[in-house]
């Protein structure tokens, strides 16, 4: 019983984190049609920025400073936001999936960074050492998995809700007008390039913040946790629960995340030992398969967009 | 005029998104060797018009008939090759490629005698000759609007749908490209014309029609329209105030 | 200095070969296709299966090409390669970027091709096991062409270039010689006026996925021959192909292969100064740089 109950908490920690950047994206993607093709980049600035900001000082390296958790991880966020603004300068003005290469390949910029400047990230063997916030405080550590479950919640909530009312508010609507028309959005007045770059920041600090908790709650980050795949798990995610809408969002990651944990499981105990090897590449072709398959038969997701879209008069852009 | 028409487009609904017609149980007859001027103020679909007759629209209802063949819904290319040739108005020529494989490429639509088509295109249009090699993207308005026209004539079409051909062509250059279409329409071609220059379109055609919210308004003989006070002072002087309204400040 | 130059060109030219495809999809079909890179693994793959299979059929076939380490059998795999790696291409493009053409937008048909990327990949993986491998186990000298500057060469380099370039040269004269070439550029510069010109579309669209697919088997099998065959080669690809793509212009054959060479350099001539773990990251700094200087590239035109 006890060991379900530490196996649920762990799970719905990791799944509830991965939400959070579900959110992140939901914000780029669902509401303002910006495509992340390197969700781990923001996601791995949030986690090593908190850890080189909170972490304890390393020799012959940089970081290390032992800042308060909430500052570390602010710096974290920033971070990501940072790094979302250097490739969204250079991107959101021009074709739309200029920003889906860009980004691409900031995530591959950033695994590789992480992969060989040690000095900066510790290498292949990461950074370890971290000391989770009230961690000694609290004493038993299931009790602060269990308290640390609580804080992910409130901070998902807390995302929610800001998300919510970011979508709602005039800003929200000129996100959608954008995505649906970016010259409707021009006419208005509003420089659709600048809409898109807030939005797209915005989402990549909340993948940040994602990958902060993502490496509180390991108190430890290296190249192994921002592999790719992790882009494309949090995508598939999206839009099986259904992107443009952030409870769509939250139930997509549990399903996903389920599907993922289950399959992984599934394979450890019924694939025959020779098999095992491969368990990775039946994962990931599962993964591709959720994305192409949802795509085609059912794009808009679990729980689709409550859309109060207008018609986009799209004869006036071809008219001229 | 013989029996059957060109053109003949009955009750004719379309647009460019399904359930969001422009224009609507539109009514257009071409004869045999007949100019016909479609004018009208902007966003009166004219346009339009041509782009669905071409099959580049989303047809909602109606009928189109070429030679008394129906052809509503058929694709583009189709089309082109059956013998309708369409001349947007704008982007209607390769730029990055050469006069000389612009009409090589136009002409190969039909059959393989390409080089005595496009012979024949020289000689009608004499400036081309001089730019021959030349990248399309690197003539002046006025040679590409002959170039756009020479593609569509060079597979000897029996239809040709023109969208404002003079739109953005210095008056004198404008006035070169109407006069040769009599030319062309001489060997029974039936020509669609969509002209903002009212005054040229109707000097220059046989009939015409006004076309107003996507709706007929008015058909007639071209002349007789050129001379109705009425109709001038509705459609071809309010047509020039209602553009000047509609300029961006 | 020499040998990273001769390095660069070398790998620029495989590049090259791999990126007109997806420079002539990306421009017709407004996509970027990230499954491309794919199909230069599933080329080099098909190659690999196919010289097995002549191999066992013929004992002649087994003999080498003179000079180089290439089988005659492993010639031919490599043109059944091609055939088969287009028709997939195709394939792939009518069983989902087709549809979604239909149904959604552009970015939608990016997001799957994530996915088909993903899904082909650990096939390729499943099937052919998770380990790189070589056309050919013998150990191949390189010629020491000089001493200083040193400049080591192997004749298969040698014939990988020669190759790209005939490839290259005869793709020049289809595309300004034949009408199916007119026909990709007309295509390829505004596919509703090549409709209105009597082009079919579809057709079209159908023969940039085999042009594409083919030169990605032949750059795959360069890749593989020069380095080694890998499920995961096309995702270490994928990058720099859009890199050289981006730096020629979307759209532009010859700007795809003048921006190949040109990644291929800079990324062999920055290896000089920055150390080889930091190889990946470089296309992603040519694109950034380019989208930040010239975005539409050295050939290619705004839309």
């Amino acid at each position: 019983m006890i060991g379900l109950i530490s196996y649920l908490t762990f799970f719905f920690t990791i799944a509830l984190i991965l939400a959070i950047a579900v959110l992140g994206l939901n914000l780029q993607w669902g509401f303002t049609g910006l495509f992340n093709g390197g969700v781990v980049a923001f996601f791995a600035a949030g986690a090593y920025g908190l850890i080189m900001l909170g972490g304890p000082a390393r020799a012959n390296e940089f970081g290390g400073f032992d800042l308060p958790y909430l500052i570390a991880l602010a710096g974290g966020v920033l971070l990501s936001g940072v790094l979302a603004l250097v490739v969204g300068l250079a991107t959101t003005r021009l074709r739309h999936d200029y920003l889906a290469i860009a980004t691409f390949g900031v995530a591959i910029a950033i695994e590789s960074v992480a992969r060989n400047a040690e000095y900066l990230t510790g290498g292949a063997k990461g950074l370890r050492g971290f000391e989770r916030p009230l961690e000694a405080w609290v004493g038993q550590p299931q009790l602060y998995s269990f308290l640390f479950l609580c804080v992910v919640i409130v901070c998902l909530v807390g995302v929610y809700i800001a998300l919510e009312k970011l979508v709602d508010s005039p800003f929200g609507r000129l996100l959608r007008a954008v995505r649906e028309n970016e010259r409707a959005a021009q006419s208005l007045g509003k420089s659709p390039a600048h809409i898109r770059l807030t939005a797209f920041v915005i989402g990549a600090m909340i993948m940040g913040l994602s990958g902060g908790l993502y490496a509180t709650f390991y108190a430890f980050i290296s190249p192994q946790d921002i592999a790719p795949i992790l882009t494309f798990q949090i995508w598939a995610m999206l839009i099986v629960g259904g992107s443009g809408n952030n409870r769509g969002a939250i139930l997509g990651t549990l399903v996903v995340w389920g599907g993922w944990v289950g399959s992984g499981w599934a394979l450890t105990a019924f694939a025959p030992a020779s098999m095992q090897l491969y368990a990775g590449s039946i994962q990931y072709i599962l993964i591709g398969c959720i994305i192409v398959f949802t795509l085609l038969a059912r794009p808009r997701g679990l729980l689709p967009e409550r859309l109060t879209t207008t018609q986009y008069a799209e004869s006036s852009v071809e008219k001229r | 005029m013989s029996s059957v028409a060109r053109l003949d487009v009955s009750e004719l609904t379309a647009g460019y998104v399904a359930g969001m017609p422009i224009i609507s149980s539109i009514d257009v007859t071409v004869g045999v060797g007949e100019i016909v001027a479609v004018i009208g103020p902007n966003g009166a679909g004219k346009s339009t018009l041509l782009k669905a007759i071409a099959g580049l629209c989303h047809i909602e209802s109606g009928a189109i008939h070429v030679d008394g063949t129906e052809v509503t819904g058929i694709r583009t290319d189709k089309l082109t090759r059956s013998g309708i040739a369409f001349v947007p108005q704008i982007e209607n020529i390769f730029r990055s490629m050469t006069v000389e494989q612009n009409l090589i490429l136009a002409g190969r639509r039909c059959d393989k005698q390409a080089s005595s088509h496009v012979e024949k295109m020289l000689s009608l249009f004499p400036l081309l000759k001089k730019t021959y090699k030349k990248r399309a993207g690197e003539l002046s308005g006025g040679q590409r609007q002959f170039l756009a026209l020479a593609m569509a004539l060079v597979a000897e079409p029996g239809l040709l749908l023109l969208d404002e051909p003079t739109a953005g062509l210095a008056p004198i250059a404008g006035q070169e490209v109407l006069s040769i279409l009599r030319e062309i329409a001489n060997p029974g071609v039936g020509i669609l014309l969509v002209e903002q220059n009212a005054k040229a379109a109707l000097g220059l055609a046989d009939r015409a029609y006004v076309l107003a919210d996507g709706h007929n308004q008015h058909e007639g003989e071209a002349r007789a329209m050129l001379s109705d006070p009425v109709l001038g002072e509705i459609y071809l002087g309010g047509r020039r105030r209602g553009d000047h309204a509609a300029k961006p400040v | 200095m020499l040998q990273s130059l001769f390095d660069g060109i070398l790998v620029g030219s495989v590049l090259a070969l791999g990126a007109i495809g997806l420079t002539l999809i990306m421009h017709i079909l407004r996509f970027a296709n990230f499954s491309h890179a794919e199909l230069l693994s599933l080329g080099a793959y098909f190659a690999l299966t196919f010289d097995a299979v002549f191999g066992a059929v013929s004992n002649v076939l087994v003999q080498k090409l003179p000079w180089l380490s290439v089988t005659w059998s492993l010639a031919c795999a490599v043109l059944i390669a091609m055939a088969l790696t287009g028709a997939t291409a195709a394939i792939i493009d009518l069983l989902v970027f087709r549809r979604l053409r239909r149904l959604a937008g552009p970015l939608t048909m990016v997001f799957a091709s994530f996915g088909v990327s993903l899904i082909v990949r650990n096939v390729i993986g499943l099937v052919y096991g998770l380990r790189s491998t070589h056309y050919n186990n013998d150990i191949v000298f390189a010629m020491m062409i000089s001493a200083d500057p040193l400049l080591l060469v192997k004749a298969d380099q040698i014939f990988i270039m020669c190759l790209a370039l005939v490839i290259m040269v005869a793709l020049h004269l289809v595309l300004t010689r034949t009408s199916i070439g007119y026909t990709l550029l007309a295509v390829s510069e505004n596919p509703t006026l090549a409709q209105v010109n009597g082009i079919n579309l579809g057709a079209t669209v159908r023969l940039a996925w085999m042009l594409g697919g083919g030169l990605a088997a032949i750059a795959g099998f360069c890749y593989a021959l020069n380095n080694q065959l890998s499920p995961v080669m096309g995702r270490d690809l994928v990058l720099s192909l859009f890199a050289a793509a981006i730096v020629g212009g979307i759209g532009s054959i010859y700007g795809a292969v003048l921006g190949g060479l040109i990644v291929g350099l800079a990324s062999s001539l920055a290896l000089i100064i920055i150390p080889a773990g930091y190889k990946p990251a470089i296309p992603f700094l040519i694109i950034l740089a380019t989208l930040y200087v010239r975005p539409n590239g050295l050939f290619g035109q705004s839309r």
